[in-house]
């Protein structure tokens, strides 16, 4: 028996190695783990480098910008003092608007807004794999970060993060097929899950074949998460395919934001 | 840990490094070209299977850290990707440039049956995610084929005697 075992020893290791990996395979499948103490020490080490020459891309890429907006810089102040009037103008009436709106809350008792800590943070990696999408940020536990913080753009919802280690945190993208986020229709308050649907797609699932949804309609986050504040545009509807057999439609969802444009974004901190 | 061992392992954090980077010419969509794959087949080719193995799963570990796809998926990937290599290494040799291109597709089409696997019956969203990113990433990554492969041939402290050793293209 031994002797088999001894003559076959490649074999059997190579076997271990498959088991060990299938194991871990099946608890990450079942229940996703955190970063273990290895794990944020190696991603720290491992991360360094590229942090650091990302910085240094960033510097160069915004130094280079600062010279062709010099360039440029006499047209566009024109353009930019016509805009300022504009924006003027409706300033005026948005804060009229506001105005009204506080007196009508207080009127109605309702409760002040909670107002979300962001902290602003730059990509310094992206996922190496092409078919899970997740992005790695610059900042990490020591600035106040934890798992399941939402991370924002002022276009719209990013992701959520699903590790930290000190210095850094690895965001899931909304386009990942492991992300979920609850969502409503704006205009008729539709409700469904947001899910990741690869290639920078999504899909809003569990939306009854008899709700009004339209192409072009902006999903923005229920807020019932606890994750994401709530209104946040996510994304609008790009395809709707009504199924007759079932009870929910097919609906396709564009995503707001651009991930391929993407180098910073800003995480709502958890109040504790 | 010796000096090959060594190499190897500092070139895997390079080419994992340069496939993490945000500033990545390829791929500004999400599909990135595998340069890890190109070192297992290097590997596969070049060396004994214990330590060859072994390397492959610490890389594999490594890839997880940076990505999104759960623990275990890339190890099992490289570990199939490595025993095919080991296995058709046995019935052809692999010292012509078109060999080496063909063993890299049917490495690339094995990560992806287990790919889809994943999302058929795991995730069960295996039905939305077409053949587009597989193609994307099999072109990046035979685009970038032969100078990973020729700049690995020049790694120091390989066994160049070795009768599994493969000349430069």
């Amino acid at each position: 028996m031994l002797q088999f075992f001894l003559k076959k020893k490649r074999f059997f290791f190579l076997l271990g190695l498959f088991i060990i990996a299938l194991i871990f395979f099946a608890r990450d499948i079942e229940n996703r783990k955190t970063y273990t103490f290895f794990d944020r020490l190696f991603l720290d080490v491992l991360i360094t480098p590229v942090k650091i020459s990302t910085l240094c891309i960033n510097k160069a890429v915004h130094i280079w910008r600062g010279y062709f907006y010099l360039v440029d810089l006499k047209k566009e102040n024109s353009f930019l003092k016509g805009y300022i009037e504009n924006l003027e103008m409706q300033n005026q009436l948005l804060r009229e608007e506001a105005l009204e709106n506080k007196r009508l809350r207080e009127l109605l008792s309702f409760k002040k807004k909670f107002a979300h800590t962001m902290r602003p943070a730059e990509i310094i990696g992206r996922d190496p794999s092409s078919w899970f999408k997740t992005i790695i940020i610059d900042k990490g536990s020591k600035d106040g970060l934890v798992r399941d913080c939402g991370v924002v753009t002022p276009r719209g919802i990013v992701g959520r993060i699903i590790d930290v280690t000190e210095a850094s945190a690895k965001v899931l993208l909304i386009t990942d097929v492991n992300s979920a986020v609850d969502a409503v229709v704006k205009r008729n308050r539709a409700r469904g899950i947001v899910e990741g649907f690869g290639e920078n797609t999504c899909q809003l699932s569990y939306v009854l074949n008899t709700e009004d949804v339209l192409l072009n309609d902006v999903l923005v986050s229920s807020g019932l998460n606890s994750i994401y504040p709530k209104g946040v545009s996510i994304g609008t509807v790009s395809r709707i395919v009504k199924n007759k057999q079932g009870f929910f439609q097919f609906v396709e969802i564009k995503p707001l934001v651009d991930f391929a444009k993407l180098n910073e974004v800003l995480v709502v901190l958890k109040e504790f | 840990m010796t000096l090959p061992n060594m190499s190897f392992l500092i070139t895997g954090y390079i080419l994992l490094m340069v496939q993490t980077h945000p500033f990545l010419p390829f791929g500004r969509n999400g599909v990135r070209p595998d340069l890890i794959l190109i070192l297992v087949i290097y590997i596969g080719l070049n060396y004994s299977k214990n330590r060859g193995a072994l390397l492959l799963c610490f890389l594999g570990y490594l890839f997880e850290l940076v990505s999104g796809a759960p623990h275990g998926l890339y190890i099992l990937i490289y570990l199939f990707s490595f025993c095919i290599i080991k296995i058709l290494k046995k019935y052809f040799n692999f010292e012509t440039f078109g060999k080496r291109f063909a063993i890299l597709l049917v490495c690339s089409f094995t990560k992806f049956c287990i790919l889809q696997f994943c999302f058929y019956f795991i995730y069960e969203t295996g039905s939305i995610l077409g053949q587009k990113p597989f193609f994307q990433e099999t072109l990046f990554t035979l685009i970038l084929f032969p100078f990973v492969f020729t700049l690995l041939n020049r790694i120091p402290g390989q066994q160049k005697n070795s009768s599994d050793f493969l000349p430069p293209l």
